[in-house]
């Protein structure tokens, strides 16, 4: 859904003002209005400051947890492994079978009707099966987190392969390339557009998977610790772990889309 | 929705292909359903042979499952709770599809406000909203008000940016035609509102349910007295697999079967009006 905001920014809407700003004008206004709002309602008491700490002191808490060894060891460290692995590993499965379902079309009609309802089943239903299979732990969560993202690079490697010029797969042919390299010289250049939005969307659903997983159900992880915050009432603690959380969210997202760019451009001339 | 395919008229071009697949046997929408079933009918057997090796207490085989669900059927709790789910669903969907489609068309009307609007927009949904949950319980409190707000919030973004982008994408010409032709306001709304919407809008009541019902499930299995999260999360302490199972299969039934069912509109709604 990212993908839309890009097409929307036109030249000249950028350089259009209402009431002297223009969009970027009215996105920087807003956001100081809401630092603000966030800052001062609780110390003027409009909201109770319990519930709802000044921004200042959430930022103090957050990085006095970056400084701490403890949080780094339990609750950083445990997410971002679980985060890479359910990355990589719906990576790597998901192109491979995106591949597969592409090359034999009577199996892929038989997945086709059920991939692209994937998500409307909540897929957090079966955290509790896989905890009771394999225990409380990393492997339920990265299980979890896995099953969420690779649907989305499944049907995105496909996606990149139907729209595979027929130009670039009679070469293939013509020059009799081995299925190893037709894979690699021919197919996956050509859909590494399409497979760069499922791998992002891939990135979005291991936080998503890792953390909420590790709110059900855990004994560490950042999820675990907001939780575990909220429930011995450390409400400070807890909006630090969530701005945390948050900016890691989007710093990933960036880092990754501009990394992404990146090589898309050196693979696709 | 759409008129039966009868009443329309097909391109030429396109009238020869339900000819063509006829010839192999078996009409379109029974080989449909035959594709549809096989995948489910193999996970059923494979799960039913896994049990059978495992031969374990612990682990049930399908008819196992279903019959504990039908013991939990039984209990009023869990029939309390599925009531429960069902209602935060449909009032949690209805809100973030009234609400997001008026102001992501509202806003898209403008190409100044969209532009303002998209990047927060986008920035919001980014976020993985699990983790604001505890704040939703501080404000709400633990109950259905912060169950349903919260998977109000999940699909409401989505629901307003997708309409926001479709709205945005109005061809303006058509806009000033119907002004200049001073067409009246139902027939701008059928000729050129519909058409250009309905697609973006079905898509997205689609993204909307699936989030609507993520919400509400994770919500429950976090924290909450009753609803088919809670009743998931409760078995994990006494390790009753065959009722988990159950319930899992229940789930799935609850959010595959309107899944499907919006899938099959947009289809339809999108090869009507996007053709």
């Amino acid at each position: 859904m990212s993908v839309v905001a890009p097409t929307l920014s036109r030249t000249n809407v950028k350089a259009e003002r209402r009431l002297g700003l223009t969009p970027r004008g009215w996105i920087i206004a807003g956001s100081l209005l809401l630092v603000a709002l966030l800052e001062f309602s609780p110390r003027l008491g409009w909201i109770d400051s319990f519930s709802l700490p000044p921004l200042s002191t959430m930022l103090v808490h957050a990085g006095e947890l970056l400084v701490d060894g403890t949080f780094w060891a339990e609750d950083l460290l445990p997410s971002l492994t679980a985060m890479a692995w359910c990355f990589v590993l719906a990576s790597s499965i998901g192109i491979a079978t995106g591949l597969f379902l592409w090359r034999f079309p009577m199996v892929r009609r038989v997945f086709d009707p059920w991939l692209t309802t994937y998500y409307a089943i909540p897929i957090f239903a079966l955290y509790p099966i896989l905890i009771v299979i394999a225990g409380v732990g990393m492997v339920p969560i990265v299980a979890l987190g896995t099953s969420l993202a690779v649907v989305s690079v499944i049907t995105a490697t496909m996606d990149g392969l139907d729209a595979t010029p027929r130009y670039a797969l009679r070469l293939s042919e013509s020059l009799q390339l081995s299925p190893i390299s037709r894979t690699m010289k021919i197919l996956l250049p050509a859909a590494v557009e399409q497979i760069n939005v499922g791998l992002r969307l891939a990135l979005s659903f291991s936080i998503i998977g890792v953390l909420a997983s590790e709110f059900i159900l855990s004994t560490s992880g950042l999820g675990h610790f907001i939780s575990y915050s909220y429930d011995s009432f450390a409400i400070a603690d807890m909006y630090g772990g969530i701005l945390l959380v948050i900016a890691l969210a989007l710093a990933l997202n960036l880092l990754f889309g501009a990394l992404l760019n990146k090589r898309t451009r050196r693979i696709q001339p | 929705m759409s008129a039966p395919e009868s009443l329309t008229t097909p391109p030429p071009a396109l009238s020869n292909r339900p000819l063509a697949t006829r010839k192999r046997g078996l009409p379109r929408p029974l080989a449909a359903t035959i594709n549809l079933l096989i995948l489910p009918v193999i996970l059923v057997m494979v799960w039913w042979v896994a049990a059978a090796m495992l031969n374990s207490a612990v682990f049930p085989n399908p008819l196992q499952a279903v019959q504990g669900l039908f013991i939990d059927f039984g209990r009023p709790a869990y029939v309390a709770s599925i009531g429960t789910t069902l209602k935060l669903l449909v009032i949690g969907l209805v809100a973030a599809a009234v609400i997001g489609a008026l102001a992501g068309f509202a806003l898209g009307l403008s190409k100044f406000w969209t532009a303002v609007f998209a990047t927060p927009i986008s920035a919001f949904y980014a976020i993985p909203k699990v983790t604001l949950f505890p704040v939703f319980l501080i404000f709400f409190g633990i109950g259905e008000e912060s169950r349903l707000v919260f998977a109000w919030a999940h699909s409401v973004f989505p629901m307003a940016l997708l309409v926001m982008a479709a709205t945005a994408g109005i061809d303006k010409n058509y806009l000033k035609l119907a002004s200049v032709l001073v067409l009246p306001w139902h027939v701008k709304l059928r000729k050129i509102l519909i058409p250009a919407l309905l697609p973006a809008i079905t898509t997205a009541l689609r993204i909307a349910f699936s989030l609507t019902l993520l919400g509400l499930i994770l919500a429950g299995m976090i924290s909450a007295t009753s609803g088919l999260g809670h009743e998931l999360v409760l078995n994990i302490a006494n390790v009753r697999v065959d009722r988990i199972m159950g319930q899992i299969l229940f789930i799935v039934v609850i959010a595959v079967i309107p899944g499907l069912f919006l899938r099959w509109l947009e289809t339809r709604v999108t090869s009507r009006y996007q053709a």
